[in-house]
């Protein structure tokens, strides 16, 4: 093995033609208001953590992001993944999204607003406000806007009231007290939409009322800020400012405009000191004085349409972005001014705006921007002041599909010190200098993957929104053949084949799909069912697909008639089971298939993952493991209880209220499921980052691992050894765990605990680990020798020698080893043999080697022993399929 | 050509006793076959040593190339100030002209860094920030230097004795300056050169001298505070509050407070080199130019930026802006603060509108901008370019077009794109009828003339129009150069000859273009492009034939590498509109056995042509294209050049790469040959006499040796008569016509040449160039400079009322009392009225019979003057008007005729000659339309000008057309009629 380095034939898929969707919309929480007194300091307030991070895309869904640091303060790499993909209706968009806390009291004791205290609005173009579930993933209610299409939601700093821009021309009003929805009232309509909505200042109330005169209805902490006038921006080429208490218009501010043509504030914000700022269609940004309703300074800040815009989180610094696609950044600068002749010209403030930079960080229109720690427009004496060592997070996203994130810090922080960067992709952090970073999408549901292989049939499933293709394989030709690179592919065809192209009528996007080992099954699942295809082949090779009708009624039985749309779903390698964990309630089923003639039959339902544990923290940490063994035991009873009649018990274990009383459900979803290879254990993991095991031969709870510190991204069984549970994590860490021995084997803890950093570091989290199945078998059949695991991201493909320590110094020789890697691999579709081990022969170094030639992957697997597929979806080929972006000739271009 | 061919051998074969004809034995054979030179050159040989080599006298017309300090304007705009290596000349606003220069004393210190010429120049000048009439400078020999320029005296010198780059002051400091020097390192590059020139050192260094050194003509400092160490400087400023001291150097900005010098600088990292800095005039920022061409406005300046964290790169809050793709050379914010200019190598002026980022432009300024001064006192705002060509172009703020230039010869060699360095491809040419040289200038497809009498560009000549600027990171353009340029005789007609090396096929472009001398305006038009003329090969010879002839016998002929002899000639075709049409067609082309032809020349009278090819000299009869004779000399394979020699075009001189050949076509014999130990640069004949100049390039090993060595031969021997040296090398030399321009003794050696260093210079027998104003240190009388532009002059022009109030001092001097006399405007008009000539030729005469200006005149003259000229207005316009004839007289100007005199004034008046002075109106001289107003222009003093020379009559009277033409011609009523209409529709 280590004289002749191993090499894998790696089918390289670039046919596989998913395409992610634009990005629409991004939001971060906001942070609490102070309090009025001032009393709890909020200058002295440090950093607040890395908040979750929502992402509004164009066909509906809402990716809900986490920041990966191993605490809220510290660099991550990997910086925001996604933890969990809230599945919109199909067809839907979203056009705006919303964070709003559900109390600011409890979000005022907490360091990070927390997923429980937030609730999560959007529009998507229609009438229809929606609420989300976070937890459970799913709409919780909607409310029609009474006014048409929704152009613009903003919530009120004191995160009470959130404001709809309607398409008739009022703004209106919805309270968002109580945790609930409802009209609050409406103000004056003018004639034209309301494109953009931007909060004025709160102002704080300096005494008790003696009469409690102002809306009673509310809570006496929140009600220390009044609100005072929104502004909005029109299509008929002005902005608005509104007297919140009487709903009147105060001023009208108009914007230039090209005779003919009105001009749409696209964007408005608001300054805590009350300066407006505006972008419009004429890429001009504006400052407006609140007071006088006057302009400030004006900027021809884009060549097209300004469509977005974000204050940095101190107020001294704005951020837009559009149709140019370019950021642009103005600054606040303080002009101490000569005494000896001052210039008429220039106003008298102490400072002015100015237009300092402009950064290029897409490819096609930038739809939406964000920064980390948000700006809350607050009086200047309650302004929050942030330290400035460590460096705030512009987020953008756009028709690109990607989200970029930038370092921000401004240039005033260099002066007092070294500032970090928590993205940690330069020394520099400020956003002049500093390197912006794509985030990878994922092609699945939380981060998981929309490419699933069938390994005996040859076949690679796809999911797209409403429908999923397959395509197989070629044979791979003997080894004799593949040596023969160059005469070899052009004269076979392109060694695959689309053989299944199938829309689905689905009320949702499509959640997760799955193909049965041997070809004859195919699961989807959108959020509300889950459908089951049995295929046949035809005689051209086609497939044709035959639905199974009652395998939803089955479900529904079993689930006493609760929806039976999947998360997960899973066939077990011998193709007899589906393993289909439910979107709502996240039960983990077990059908099974059935042989011909019978219809599938559910043979037992786990609900382990809805038990709420004994946690400490909201983790289930490895010390209380043992103790509440009782706990565990439970529930393997319970198992047992409901074994014999699967049917009966399933009928009253209802969705909502089954025999787990209230009090210990949990809403989860479970994300990740992982069958052994030898078909006799299953792993499951949900996004409250608790992993359970299942024995499928016994039909039974095995037990449970304790919770992690980030949630699992990668989970897989050894071939070589099948109780070896392997897990990826999303800061790019790595466990080993033996679910036989219910332990963290002992082989394993030099290499989980000294993972190098060059790994670690990646700036792609891990999206997957796979093992060669060959490689169980004594390494015959492989190249790779056992216990060899194939971690991937989004832009690299990490072997890793689970048994060997890490060679330090691991990643040094990298770059001059990658010289070797065969320039034939470009050949798009085609077989190449591609050597992973990259010419380097150091034994040391052997471990955590990287290929980073392939990107952006989608999917890595083995289809059979020693043969790899590769999913590629390069970035050209989907954004080939966009409108050409904006473009202005420039000098020198030819 | 049986009979040529024939008759060649007949020739050669007559040559051949006189020419030796065995190649092997040719060197000695050549000696004992004309024992006359050998016997004299062995004699010679002694000769030689006794001969000294003198120094030639020569004088250079050029400036020294533009320097690095930009232009400054006194503080009440009438002057501006422009460094020129040692020295700072004054130049007045209005004119343009040098008023005065302020040179220090040479080498006024002993032990001085410097001995080489170069060291002392001025590398920074300001104005003194308390006393408006103090200039302060600093030299690159350490010394800063307090002058009084309106005295023209040196106040003060105080040494750095290190190298100064910057200068800054304020008012807020009395009597300090801040300084950047050089500063001394021990480190040494791999060279072996100290890095001083990238270390330098930013210090406030006070104006008091020391106590101790008061008596001594250089002082020292009493004061120097090191406020920090920077990179080799690019600017250096002090805020307009004087709370910040600013130096960009490298990549960094070095920010310091001036109230806290010990702090020393904060610096603050910029992506790109930094090259300009300017303040804004009242708010506390600057912007700085980079060499991507990015602009940057840094808002740094304030309490924060002093905080000290070593170790941290700091960065400062910007404003980019962007339009320049290339280096940003200068910038300059408006008074108002409300625009910033910036210029670089594009030649383009960008003014920034800063609140609003929008732009505008004054493109095609002419040559990369150095540097970039505002001129606003009060009035209106002009912005003073100072040119890479070390021209100064104003340009207007609120036409923002280009008001007025100040331009010498612009022979930059930084920017003459890298010429090849073979002297023959530099053009250099007299044209006798304009008296100008025409030379290469700054850019290589054009030409300029200048006028050396009156030391001024007359104008410029782009020969081949091409793009200057090319992308910034692509290999730059390639332009077309002008190579050759020869003039007919009569001055009529100039041939150019430019190639430009293509990429593709990788042979050159070659273009002759033959050019028309316009008369009336003075100028040069493009008759015929000729393109490719000897195919895809080079032009290695061309020639006007000279002689006085008809249009129809003028010939040009030229050679090319591609073997043939071309003669082209003048073809008129009657158009139904114009007349004759004139233009060049090819007439003949001959080919000399399968050799290449290297150089063509004509006999003085035109009759015979003569080429070399290779080692022969072929003689056509040009009428016939007959070849009347072949002169070999084996001996010299390749003659580079010939040319006849003296007026009657006996002699034949041949020059190859180290030989000199005379042949002597009468007898037909070689008459001698001369052998240079060194190869010959040019030999250069003697325009009339039977003498001739060897040009030779001498190893020197001293700086101050000369370089060039000049022979000067006479026909009878081969043995040098003189032997002169000249400091410098010659890339292209010219003889001058002894009738030119130049006033030297006809028989001796008038020259013009272009040196290695890109500098024309003129030399000779007794050169003497008219001392040019202000080249000396003048004080500058306070009156010279109340006189601005009014409205008045906007609307009449400044001439029309020739320098009412100041006249210049030196023309007034001796002014010939001239009565009035009536009878002279009565004869101008003592014609039948359709003969009289149009309007506009009499109006000058009328208006010079009736006003004798006179200086002193008290108030009351002008008032006069207004009166008269109405007077003699009203029944020239009569003619034009016949319905106002009866009108009379009173002094009620309706608007009528109102808009008649505006109008007329507009046409008439401002057209005259500009600042025209008295002198020349009282002489009465009056020049007809035709002749270029310079050759007797307002400069042309007695001494400069002897009165025979402008008519350009020569001694042989063969070569030159008297330029003044007939009366007939000036004033035939039918031509005028004409000129009349046109000027009128």
């Amino acid at each position: 093995m280590v004289e002749t380095p191993p090499t894998l034939a790696v089918h390289r898929c670039r046919f596989v033609d998913f395409a992610p969707s634009a990005v629409t919309a991004l939001a971060f929480p906001p942070l609490p208001l102070p309090s009025v007194k001032g009393k709890k300091a909020a200058t002295s307030q440090g950093f607040p953590g890395f908040g979750l991070l929502a992402v509004g895309r164009a066909n509906g869904n809402i990716e809900l992001c986490e920041w990966t640091g191993p605490n809220p303060r510290s660099q991550a790499p990997q910086a925001w993944v996604v933890r969990k993909t809230l599945i919109g209706p199909y067809p839907s968009k979203v056009e705006s999204l919303a964070l709003t806390f559900r109390s600011s009291r409890r979000a005022a004791q907490e360091e990070v607003p927390s997923w429980s205290n937030l609730r999560l609005f959007s529009a998507g173009g229609g009438s229809e406000l929606v609420e989300w579930d976070i937890e459970k993933g799913n709409i919780k209610r909607t409310l029609a806007s009474q006014g048409g299409p929704i152009w613009s939601i903003s919530p009120n700093p004191a995160s009470t009231i959130l404001a709809l821009g309607c398409e008739d021309g009022a703004v209106r009003l919805v309270s968002l007290q109580y945790d609930e929805l409802n009209h609050l009232r409406r103000l004056d309509r003018v004639k034209s939409r309301i494109l953009s909505i931007a909060w004025g200042p709160p102002t704080p109330r300096q005494k008790k009322q003696p009469a409690a005169n102002a809306d009673s209805d509310s809570d006496d902490d929140e009600e220390d800020w009044l609100d005072s006038w929104l502004v909005t921006g029109c299509s008929d080429s002005s902005l608005r400012k509104w007297d919140f208490s009487t709903g009147r218009a105060l001023d009208r501010m108009g914007t230039d405009k090209v005779r003919g043509e009105r001009t749409l504030v696209w964007a408005v914000g608001v300054l805590g000191e009350g300066t407006i700022v505006s972008g419009d269609s004429m890429g001009i940004v504006k400052f407006w004085d609140s007071k006088t309703c006057t302009q400030l300074q004006s900027f021809q800040g884009h060549a097209a349409d300004v469509l977005c815009l974000t204050v940095g989180p101190d107020g001294s610094v704005v951020y837009t972005s559009g149709v140019d696609q370019k950021v642009t950044q103005f600054s606040y600068v303080k002009t101490s001014r000569s005494s000896t002749d001052p210039s008429p010209l220039v106003s008298r403030a102490t400072g002015r705006w100015v237009q300092s930079r402009s950064r290029r960080l897409h490819s096609h229109d930038v739809r939406a921007l964000a920064i980390w720690p948000p700006y809350t427009p607050l009086p200047p004496s309650h302004q929050r002041h942030y330290p400035t060592d460590i460096a705030p997070v512009l987020v953008s996203g756009g028709l690109d599909m990607s989200v970029v994130t930038t370092p921000a810090a401004l240039p005033t922080a260099t002066l007092s010190g070294k500032i970090m960067n928590p993205l940690s992709t330069s020394t520099q952090a400020t956003f002049e200098d500093a390197y912006h970073r794509r985030l990878a999408y994922s092609s699945g549901f939380s981060g998981t993957s929309a490419v699933h292989l069938a390994r005996k049939a040859r076949l690679v499933l796809c999911t797209r929104e409403a429908g999923v293709t397959v395509w197989r394989l070629a044979k791979r030709k003997p080894r004799g053949d593949d040596l023969d690179l160059g005469a070899d592919i052009p004269g076979q065809d392109r060694g695959w084949e689309r053989v299944l192209d199938m829309d689905l009528n689905v009320q949702t996007n499509l959640v997760s799909g799955a193909v049965s080992d041997d070809g004859r099954w195919i699961a989807v699942s959108d959020w509300h069912e889950t459908k089951l295809f049995q295929l046949s082949e035809e005689k051209n090779g086609d497939l044709k697909p035959k639905r199974i009708r009652d395998f939803s009624a089955t479900l529904q039985s079993t689930l006493n008639g609760a929806s039976t749309g999947a998360s997960s779903l899973t066939f077990t390698p011998e193709s007899s089971k589906l393993l289909l964990a439910t979107s709502n309630s996240a039960i983990v089923l077990v059908v099974d298939l059935g042989s011909e003639g019978h219809s599938p039959r559910v043979l037992r339902k786990f609900e382990q993952h809805r038990i709420r544990d004994n946690v400490v923290k909201g983790r289930l940490v490895k010390g209380r493991q043992s103790s509440p063994a009782a706990n565990g035991d439970s529930d393997v009873e319970m198992g047992l209880q409901n074994e014999g009649a699967p049917g009966a018990d399933g009928a009253q274990a209802s969705d909502d209220d089954s025999d787990l009383e209230d009090s210990r459900i949990v809403r989860t979803t479970i994300t990740r499921m992982a069958v052994s290879p030898d078909g006799q254990w299953l792993a499951t993991s949900d996004d409250r980052r608790r992993t359970h095991i299942f024995n499928l031969d016994a039909v039974q709870h095995h037990g449970s691992l304790p919770t992690f510190p980030q949630p699992v991204h990668a989970l897989a069984f050894d071939p070589s050894a099948p109780s070896t549970l392997v897990l990826g994590f999303a800061d790019n860490q790595l466990e080993v765990y033996d679910v036989e021995a219910r332990q963290f084997p002992r082989w394993a803890r030099s290499l989980v605990n000294g993972v190098p950093q060059r790994f670690t570091h990646l700036h792609d989290p891990v999206l997957g680990v796979t093992f060669d199945p060959g490689s169980g078998a004594e390494g015959e059949g492989s190249p790779l020798p056992p216990k060899t695991a194939l971690f991937w991201g989004a832009t690299w493909i990490c072997k890793v020698m689970l048994t060997e320590r890490i060679g330090y110094s691991g990643f040094e020789k990298r770059r001059r080893g990658k010289r070797k890697a065969p320039e034939a691999s470009a050949s798009a579709d085609g077989r190449v043999e591609v050597s992973l081990e990259e010419g380097q022969q150091e034994v040391q170094q052997r471990n955590f080697k990287l290929v980073t030639h392939y990107r952006p992957l989608l999917f890595v697997d083995f289809v059979a022993p020693g043969e790899l597929v590769v999913v590629e979806r390069p970035l050209v080929d989907v954004l080939a399929k966009l409108p050409p972006a904006y473009f202005k000739p420039k000098y020198g271009a030819t | 050509m049986p009979v040529a061919v024939d008759r060649t051998r007949a020739m050669t074969a007559s040559v051949v006793p006189d020419s030796p004809l065995k190649p092997t034995q040719d060197a000695p054979n050549n000696d004992a076959q004309t024992p006359n030179p050998r016997k004299r050159r062995k004699a010679k040989g002694k000769e030689v040593e006794e001969l000294e080599e003198e120094a030639w006298s020569w004088k250079s017309l050029t400036d020294s190339s533009a320097s690095r300090v930009p232009p400054i304007f006194t503080r009440d705009g009438s002057y501006f100030f422009s460094a020129a290596g040692p020295s700072v000349k004054i130049h007045s606003v209005a004119t343009g002209e040098v008023v005065s220069t302020l040179t220090p004393p040479p080498n006024s210190v002993s032990g001085g860094a410097g001995t080489s010429q170069h060291t002392d120049t001025v590398t920074a000048a300001i104005l003194s920030p308390h006393n408006p009439f103090q200039l302060i400078t600093g030299s690159q020999d350490g010394y800063i230097r307090t002058w009084d320029f309106l005295d023209a005296s040196l106040l003060q010198t105080i040494s750095i004795s290190h190298p100064i780059f910057h200068l800054a002051a304020h008012e807020k400091f009395r009597e300090y300056v801040f300084v950047a020097t050089a500063r001394s390192t021990k480190k040494k590059t791999k060279g072996g050169v100290a890095t001083a020139e990238d270390n330098v050192t930013v210090s406030r260094v006070s104006l008091i001298p020391k106590a101790d050194c008061t008596g001594s003509a250089v002082h020292i400092s009493s004061e120097t505070i090191n406020v920090g160490k920077t990179r080799l400087t690019s600017g250096l400023a002090v805020s307009p509050s004087g709370a910040w001291l600013v130096a960009t150097a490298g990549h960094k900005a070095y920010v310091c407070q001036t109230g806290d010098l010990k702090a020393g600088f904060t610096k603050f990292v910029s992506p790109e080199r930094l090259t300009c800095l300017a303040f804004h005039p009242s708010e506390e920022y600057f912007a700085t130019g980079d060499a991507t061409g990015c602009i940057r406005l840094w808002y740094c300046l304030n309490e924060s930026a002093t905080t000290k964290t070593p170790g941290v790169e700091k960065t400062a809050q910007t404003t980019t802006l962007h339009w320049h793709a290339h280096a940003v050379s200068s910038l300059s914010f408006t008074a108002n603060g409300a625009y910033l200019l910036s210029g670089g190598e594009e030649a383009v002026l960008v003014i920034w509108q800063l609140h609003t980022g929008k732009k505008e432009y004054v493109p095609r300024v002419g040559s990369p901008i150095l540097h970039i001064a505002l001129l606003s006192t009060g009035g209106e705002e002009e912005y003073l370019l100072s040119l890479a060509d070390a021209s100064f172009v104003f340009i207007r703020a609120s036409s923002l077009k280009i008001s007025r230039s100040i331009a010498r010869i612009k022979l930059d060699p930084a920017i003459s794109y890298d010429r090849p360095s073979t002297s023959s491809s530099v053009p250099l040419a007299v044209h006798p009828l304009s008296s100008t040289l025409i030379l290469p200038s700054s850019h290589p497809s054009s030409l300029q003339t200048f006028a050396p009498s009156s030391s001024k560009l007359v104008s410029e000549l782009e020969v081949s129009p091409s793009n200057r600027v090319s992308r910034r990171d692509d290999k730059p353009l390639q332009p077309a150069r002008v190579e050759r340029v020869v003039l007919s005789d009569s001055g009529d007609w100039m041939a150019t000859v430019d190639t430009r090396e293509a990429e593709d096929p990788p042979r050159p472009e070659v273009y002759m273009k033959i050019w028309q001398w316009d008369r009336k305006s003075g100028f040069w038009i493009l008759n015929t492009r000729i393109d490719r003329p000897h195919g895809p090969t080079r032009l290695s010879g061309i020639a006007f034939r000279p002689g006085l002839r008809s249009q129809e016998g003028l010939l040009l002929a030229t050679v090319g590498a591609d073997g043939n002899i071309k003669t082209w000639r003048i073809r008129s075709v009657k158009t139904k509109s114009e007349g004759v049409e004139e233009f060049w067609v090819a007439r003949s082309s001959l080919r000399f056995r399968a050799e290449i032809p290297s150089d063509v020349s004509w006999s003085p009278d035109g009759s015979l042509l003569a080429v070399s090819v290779g080692s022969h000299v072929a003689i056509y009869e040009p009428d016939s294209n007959t070849l009347c004779q072949v002169l070999t000399c084996p001996d010299c394979p390749s003659a580079s050049t010939l040319q006849f020699l003296g007026a009657s075009g006996r002699y034949l001189l041949v020059n190859g790469p180290q030989d000199v050949l005379l042949w002597d076509l009468v007898s037909q014999t070689l008459r001698w040959r001369h052998r240079s130990p060194v190869a010959i640069n040019q030999v250069i004949a003697h325009p009339t006499e039977e003498q001739f100049a060897i040009f030779e390039r001498v190893q020197s090993t001293t700086a101050d040796a000369p370089s060039t060595r000049v022979s000067i031969f006479q026909t009878g021997s081969s043995v040098p008569v003189a032997i002169r040296t000249l400091p410098f090398r010659l890339r292209s030399t010219i003889s001058v016509p002894p009738t030119g321009f130049l006033p030297t003794d006809p028989s001796g050696f008038a020259l013009v040449g272009i040196t290695e260093a890109w500098s024309v210079v003129v030399f000779g027998d007794d050169i003497q160039l008219p001392e040019e104003e202000g080249a000396s240190a003048h004080g500058i009388t306070q009156d010279a400079s109340v006189r601005k532009r009014t409205l008045f002059h906007d609307i009449f022009g400044v001439s029309a009322f020739a320098d009412l109030t100041s006249i210049p001092g030196p023309s007034t001097a001796p002014i010939p009392t001239h009565a009035w006399d009536g009878k002279e405007a009565v004869e101008i008009f003592d014609a039948p009225a359709h003969l009289l000539p149009p309007l506009e030729s009499l109006f000058d005469s009328v208006m010079d019979s009736f006003l004798a200006a006179r200086p002193g005149e008290d108030e009351e003259e002008p008032e006069q003057q207004r009166e008269d000229e109405m007077d003699v207005d009203e029944p020239a316009d009569e003619d034009d008007r016949p319905a106002k004839g009866g009108a009379p007289l009173d002094r009620v100007v309706d608007r009528q005729e109102m808009h008649g005199f505006v109008e007329l004034f507009m046409n008439y008046a401002i057209k005259a000659p500009p600042s025209r002075p008295p002198p020349v109106q009282a002489n009465g001289i009056h020049k007809p339309n035709g002749i270029p107003p310079h050759l007797n222009g307002p400069r042309a003093t007695p001494k400069s000008t002897p009165k025979a020379n402008p008519n350009g009559a020569t001694p042989n009277g063969h070569a030159y057309t008297p330029s003044r033409p007939p009366p007939a011609d000036a004033s035939p009523a039918s031509t005028a009629g004409k000129k009349r209409k046109k000027s009128l529709g």
